[in-house]
């Protein structure tokens, strides 16, 4: 008889994940993913991560293994009108729906996990948001970005090669490609930009200037979408001692590339989000020289066993 | 966790920022970068540089391969001291000492400590004693890459656009054997399925599977050995099945047919009753691929059905009786020097005779191919690999 190797065993993987599914009250939904150490020591805290725009839950699954391996809980979704299973169409995105989606996300956590006070590492441009969710709620106890998007408008500008923001609605294409086979919407995701402040790069200085929170941003020096010059404006390191810019060489702004460079970054990220986590005042004053090396790391087997393990889950 | 490995050291910072950056608080610089690893994982492939350059490539990463090896491999240093090589910057590459594959039969040839060993790899056996070859998680990482940066030989899919049927046993059940286990990886890039053709209940549903994957996908791909693939191919054809697949799929062999050698047929007339079966538009739809457990590059078959090999590989047909390269386009043992292995020193003598070719290929692209055509059969050819076995062993 033939085997239906999916149904006879479960694979070997450095975390156990859960799904929930948090319902809103217009009926949409969005899908969150907890994975835990899978050891039975105490947690050492929760993180919440937030996949960069296009990208799926799973897409993070390395950086949730190494950051269970360390003692972590770790808490994903996937945003409304975007490419996972939650509800609506990437289409549809916009930067507010992308807010939306993570606030949705911390309340829920607040409610129903009884988690009052969470790191968060965002990607890309669900960074963007981070930094104004984390300007604007006091349960984001540090932020962690990866490439993130300080100048929305000029990283569109590069990504698509045109600056549409600067075109009247009317001649506005209804559609761009993203990636060269995702069509977006412009008109909603253009003028919710407009109106609600997410283009200009003052704005995301502003927001910051009002953060309290410790903040470690990983940049690629080869990005061509996030420039380090914007994030360095952004973050005004000079002023800010609970501030730090990873400068990665060599890598571009998709991360995941270059495994070496991957690896490189998240033991860095895991040993940031463990200084992070002991928290205090002490942080406020200025970030310790160096992270702490992370204490486990999962092996090319807990990775790939965790990353065929989703993608299953997210076919399902 | 159950086997999570311990970390000696923090990473990054390997590299000297600049002094503004060095003397800031508020900044890291972290420099992993190995060129190795940048030409591999490169968002430009490897198959598009020109060839001069790819030699180029390949001078530089397989002397710093070697470098590294002699420095970390005792075994592999001393047999390169007794082997009369010339200094490793001087040395040819063609004149690097080689290992018989036979010599991984018998020894533990690693240039990683014990711990960083991810797993010893066998190979499926199918002649005698199997060779055991360690690998650690850049050679397993690179090898994916090596996966991962050649599909753009066959063409450029996105992961959503593509199901894959492996003809082989899924993840949890494929344990150490390499084959079974690379096959296996395919599911970490696309969505898989994953069916042992054992019996005519399992070849029926795998027909299923293919037309509703079908429907379902721009493009399914069928991998497996060619005996698997010959196998489904006959038993659609006894259903009286022809699958009208078209430009959605491609069906890709991988393995050599082993101990069903005697079932083998030509690679043309092969193709003809695979492309019938699936109603494919065209032979170019069925390629092949190359490795083998002691390699670790996997090779991709172009449209012209060529296999092209890596900048980070080089490959010779060798003189079985002097190993000697023989000149191009001439049959030989093949040998290669695989730079993307970081456990074990990849500079291998196999047992297989094939052709190697360098230029333009006939797709188009620039670089090196090989073709691999049999298995050795002279016996006193197999005594010299056996011979460099011996003097590997009894250092």
């Amino acid at each position: 008889m033939p085997t239906d190797e999916k149904a006879k065993s479960k694979l070997p993987s450095a975390v156990s994940t859960e799904e929930s599914v948090l319902r809103l009250e217009d009926g949409r939904q969005i899908v969150i993913w907890h994975s835990r150490p899978q050891s039975e020591e105490p947690v050492r805290g929760t993180v919440l991560l937030a996949p960069g725009f296009c990208a799926r839950m799973y897409s993070l699954a390395a950086m949730a293994a190494y950051l269970c391996a360390n003692g972590f809980a770790v808490y994903r979704y996937d945003p409304l009108d975007h490419r996972g299973p939650s509800s609506g169409e990437l289409a549809d995105f916009t930067m507010t729906t992308g807010r939306y989606s993570m606030d949705q996300v911390l309340d829920w956590l607040a409610r129903e996990r009884g988690v009052e006070s969470l790191g968060v590492i965002a990607t890309s441009l669900s960074a963007r948001i981070a930094y104004r969710v984390a300007s604007e709620r006091d349960n984001v106890a540090y932020l962690v970005t990866a490439v993130g998007v300080t100048h929305l408008r000029a990283t569109l500008e590069r990504v698509f090669g045109v600056d549409h923001m600067a075109s009247p609605p009317e001649q506005l294409p209804e559609t761009v490609v993203f990636e060269e086979r995702h069509h977006i919407r412009t008109l909603g995701f253009a003028t919710d930009a407009h109106e609600l402040g997410w283009n200009p790069a003052e704005t995301t200085r502003a927001e910051l200037d009002r953060a309290s929170v410790p903040i470690v941003a990983f940049i690629a020096r080869d990005d061509d979408w996030v420039l380090e010059s914007e994030v360095e404006e952004a973050l005004d390191l000079a002023n800010h001692p609970e501030r730090r810019m990873c400068k990665l060489e060599g890598s571009g702004h998709n991360l995941a590339k270059n495994p070496r460079i991957a690896q490189a970054m998240l033991r860095e990220l895991t040993g940031a989000v463990m200084a992070l986590e002991t928290g205090g005042e002490w942080l406020r004053a200025g970030l310790p020289p160096s992270f702490p090396a992370i204490e486990r790391e999962p092996t090319f087997e807990m990775l790939t066993a965790q990353v065929i393990a989703e993608r299953r889950r997210s076919v399902r | 966790m159950s086997r999570a490995t311990s970390i000696p050291q923090p990473a990054g910072a390997d590299q000297p920022p600049n002094e503004a950056e060095a003397q800031s608080p508020s900044v890291r610089i972290i420099d992993a970068r190995t060129a190795i690893d940048e030409l591999i994982f490169a968002e430009d492939p490897w198959y598009a540089l020109p060839l001069e350059r790819q030699r180029e490539l390949s001078d530089a990463l397989i002397r710093q391969a070697l470098r590294e090896h002699l420095e970390r491999c005792p075994s592999y240093r001393d047999y390169y001291a007794r082997s009369g090589a010339a200094e490793p910057g001087a040395v040819a590459l063609a004149d690097i000492p080689l290992v018989s594959t036979r010599v991984f039969k018998f020894a533990d040839l690693r240039s990683v400590e014990a711990h960083e060993v991810e797993r010893w790899y066998r190979s499926s056996g199918t002649s005698g004693q199997p060779s055991r070859v360690p690998r650690d998680r850049a050679s397993l990482e690179r090898m994916v890459g090596s996966v991962h940066g050649s599909v753009g030989l066959l063409a450029d899919w996105d992961e959503d656009e593509v199901a894959v049927i492996n003809l082989g046993p899924g993840r949890e059940h494929v344990e150490d054997v390499w084959f079974q286990y690379v096959m296996s990886l395919i599911e970490a890039l696309y969505r898989s399925e994953s069916r042992v053709p054992r019996d005519e209940a399992a070849l029926d549903e795998i027909i299923g599977l293919a037309q509703s994957l079908l429907d379902d996908y721009e493009h399914l791909i069928v991998v497996g050995p060619p005996f698997h693939v010959l196998d489904l191919c006959e038993h659609m054809q006894r259903r009286g099945v022809e699958l009208q697949a078209g430009e959605g799929a491609t069906i890709l062999t991988a393995g050599g047919w082993k101990r069903f050698g005697g079932r083998a047929i030509p690679k043309q007339e092969f193709r003809a009753v695979v492309a019938r079966q699936f109603g494919l538009r065209g032979e170019g739809q069925v390629r092949d691929v190359f490795n083998q457990v002691e390699l670790n590059t996997v090779l991709f078959e172009c449209e012209a059905h060529e296999k092209h090999v890596p900048p980070w590989v080089h490959v010779a047909a060798r003189d079985p009786e002097t190993l000697q390269p023989v000149p191009e386009g001439e049959e030989g043992m093949l040998s290669y020097l695989d730079a993307s292995c970081s456990a074990y020193p990849c500079f291998i003598v196999t047992e297989d005779v094939g052709v190697v070719r360098r230029g333009r290929c006939a797709c188009g692209r620039e670089g090196t191919r090989v073709d691999v055509l049999r298995r050795l059969e002279s016996r006193a050819a197999k005594g010299c690999a056996l011979k460099m076995g011996q003097i590997h062993a009894n250092g």
